[in-house]
């Protein structure tokens, strides 16, 4: 009965992840219309035979927008997950493994970056360096690093005077060896969830920035600039805020469940 | 000892809380100026403009006390900070902290509003839930909580003011009253963002409460107090309830800090002139003293939740106290 209940997360946020990664693989290749061009004969025209979804104030199609539009924002979740987690694991495990003085100071950092919401780590990157895509993946990836690197600094501190540890330590494996390739594996039951859950979370934040403006830049589309934009057409035009919105509904419920749906399958 | 837990013991443990918030704060504030004062370009250049011949720019720069080492700008800095001066605004050149003093309330009733939201509607539908797992009416709510769960607030806030604002005119769009002239209208207005801030949260919480509260309810203790002939009730409400309080306390301080920073996020949704808006603006004239004193705020208030989530763990857990 729950077994049952477990696979069903898995299914479902899998076909939403699998049905929307495909509509914007598909995008990379061919959109039904050009997303940045620009007409007024079609300004806020709404859903039709030509235009599926849609178009917006410029009178762009909705539909290809969007497509091209969660691609720039599953790209930049992309890298910054990839940035973030590469920098917190390899810093969780040295940490984790060797102890010592400069796991204490690297850990008092850390807690200062943990204090720092992600949002207000992108404001102080942008701030510094000036607004743009680059900017929002470094720093989001930088307000991801403590919390991976607490995630595997803990696994690495249980597993490490572990049997299999020593054994593989007696048989003269070096220290790289043993955190990279024995204990490191032995943590992705926790680190897998944490790392689509950062999916998650950055989808948020990118959105979140480019809504404020601040993130990517017109004229590409993002999902958050979209719906920036939208804002101000809401009562004309809803479908020009429903149709981004939901798909980023989607995304996010789709990770989610394919998060719990892993979690539950490596708990057995 | 129940003494030593609330006398000394506990006193050395919040003291030692104190050192590290203290501590945590001071690195912050050496990594926002060193960050802003290293890469931040010149204040006197954005102000002046391109064209400005390099002596002036110098005068102004000696005149705003710029020229000294980074070192010495730092310690002024902070020592200032303690005693209440900021500094002052480039674009507006008044003092930051009057600048910002009347926006803090904005931000926090803001944040407060949204994690009482969340508490008021978390316990009882995890409860609920939990108590009704696998019934229909059960399932049906859980669906629609993980959907809550992936709306993002700022999209919450404007989907809501397409619902109340603009089809059913419950609520006006922009119609920000400030708490100075009308507390009841502030609060009112008020209502709306908060919500649209504390859904997702309110959805995970009940996610939280309700999977804890059933794994709690399969242990050996909840058996034996209904061996012993506890109503279900009791056995929900004075045992496993309190046990589940604990991840509860832990997600609601990681939720409030996540909500003072999304804050400023909704504060642009609906046009809330609170810190966020001035954060923003100041971001855009690069006015450094405010950015920074309002990014220091912000911490600050992380801080002092994490600290007041770590004195209610030794309120509901006595076993928590060893540090």
């Amino acid at each position: 009965m729950i077994r049952r209940e477990k696979d069903i997360n898995l299914i479902i946020g899998g076909v939403i992840c699998a049905v929307l990664l495909s509509v914007m693989a598909i995008g990379l290749f061919v959109t039904p219309h050009d997303p940045n061009t620009m007409n007024a004969a079609t300004r806020f025209a709404g859903a039709s035979g030509t235009h599926l979804l849609g178009c917006d104030n410029f009178g762009r199609d909705t539909l290809s927008r969007v497509m091209v539009g969660s691609q720039t924002t599953l790209m930049v979740a992309v890298l910054t997950v990839f940035f973030g987690a590469t920098l917190g694991i390899v810093m969780g495990a040295l940490t984790g493994y060797f102890g010592g003085v400069v796991d204490e100071v690297l850990m008092r950092i850390n807690d200062a970056l943990f204090a720092f919401p992600v949002i207000l780590m992108v404001l102080v990157f942008v701030s510094v360096i000036g607004s743009g895509r680059s900017t929002i993946i470094i720093a989001i990836g930088i307000a991801f690093v403590p919390s991976f690197a607490r995630i595997v600094r803990s696994e690495v501190v249980k597993q490490r005077e572990l049997d299999y540890v020593i054994a593989a330590r007696l048989s003269g494996a070096g220290d790289g060896r043993i955190i990279f390739v024995h204990i490191l594996p032995n943590t992705l039951s926790t680190l897998l969830p944490a790392l689509i859950i950062g999916f998650n979370n950055a989808i948020l934040a990118e959105t979140g920035m480019s809504y404020l403006g601040i993130g990517v830049q017109p004229p590409d589309p993002s999902l958050g600039r979209m719906l920036a934009e939208a804002q101000t057409y809401l009562f004309r035009a809803p479908l020009m805020t429903l149709v981004p919105g939901l798909t980023l509904i989607l995304l996010i419920l789709g990770f989610s469940l394919l998060s719990d749906g892993v979690t539950n399958l490596t708990k057995r | 000892m129940p003494f030593d837990q609330w006398g000394r013991v506990g006193i050395w443990r919040f003291l030692k809380k104190l050192v590290t918030m203290l501590l945590t704060l001071l690195i912050v504030s050496l990594l926002v100026f060193g960050a802003f004062h290293m890469l931040g370009g010149d204040p006197v250049t954005a102000m002046l403009g391109m064209e400005a011949t390099p002596e002036r720019v110098a005068a102004i720069r000696a005149e705003m006390g710029l020229d000294a080492p980074a070192g010495v700008l730092y310690l002024n800095w902070l020592r200032g900070f303690v005693s209440g001066d900021m500094g002052t605004s480039y674009s507006y050149d008044i003092p930051v902290a009057t600048m910002i003093a009347d926006k803090i309330p904005i931000t926090l009733t803001l944040s407060l509003l949204a994690i009482v939201m969340v508490v008021i509607l978390a316990i009882p539908l995890g409860i609920f839930t939990a108590k009704n797992e696998n019934r229909p009416l059960e399932r049906i709510i859980m669906v629609i909580n993980q959907i809550f769960m992936a709306i993002p607030p700022f999209l919450a806030g404007i989907l809501l003011t397409l619902v109340f604002g603009l089809t059913l005119r419950l609520f006006t769009p922009g119609g920000f009253v400030s708490y100075k002239e009308n507390v009841r209208q502030f609060i009112t207005f008020l209502f709306l963002p908060a919500f649209a801030i504390a859904l997702p949260r309110a959805a995970m919480a009940v996610k939280l409460l309700r999977s804890s509260l059933i794994a709690e309810l399969k242990s050996d203790y909840v058996r034996t107090a209904y061996s012993k002939g506890c109503s279900v009730n009791r056995v929900l409400y004075r045992h496993a309830l309190r046990n589940t309080m604990l991840p509860l306390v832990t997600f609601l301080g990681m939720a409030m800090t996540d909500m003072i920073a999304g804050s400023i996020i909704i504060e642009q949704v609906f046009g809330i002139p609170g810190l966020g808006r001035i954060l923003l603006s100041s971001i855009a004239n690069r006015d450094y003293p405010v950015v920074m004193a309002i990014i220091i705020c912000i911490v600050f208030m992380v801080l002092i939740v994490n600290l007041v989530i770590d004195i209610v763990y030794g309120m509901i857990d006595p076993r928590v106290k060893v540090y």
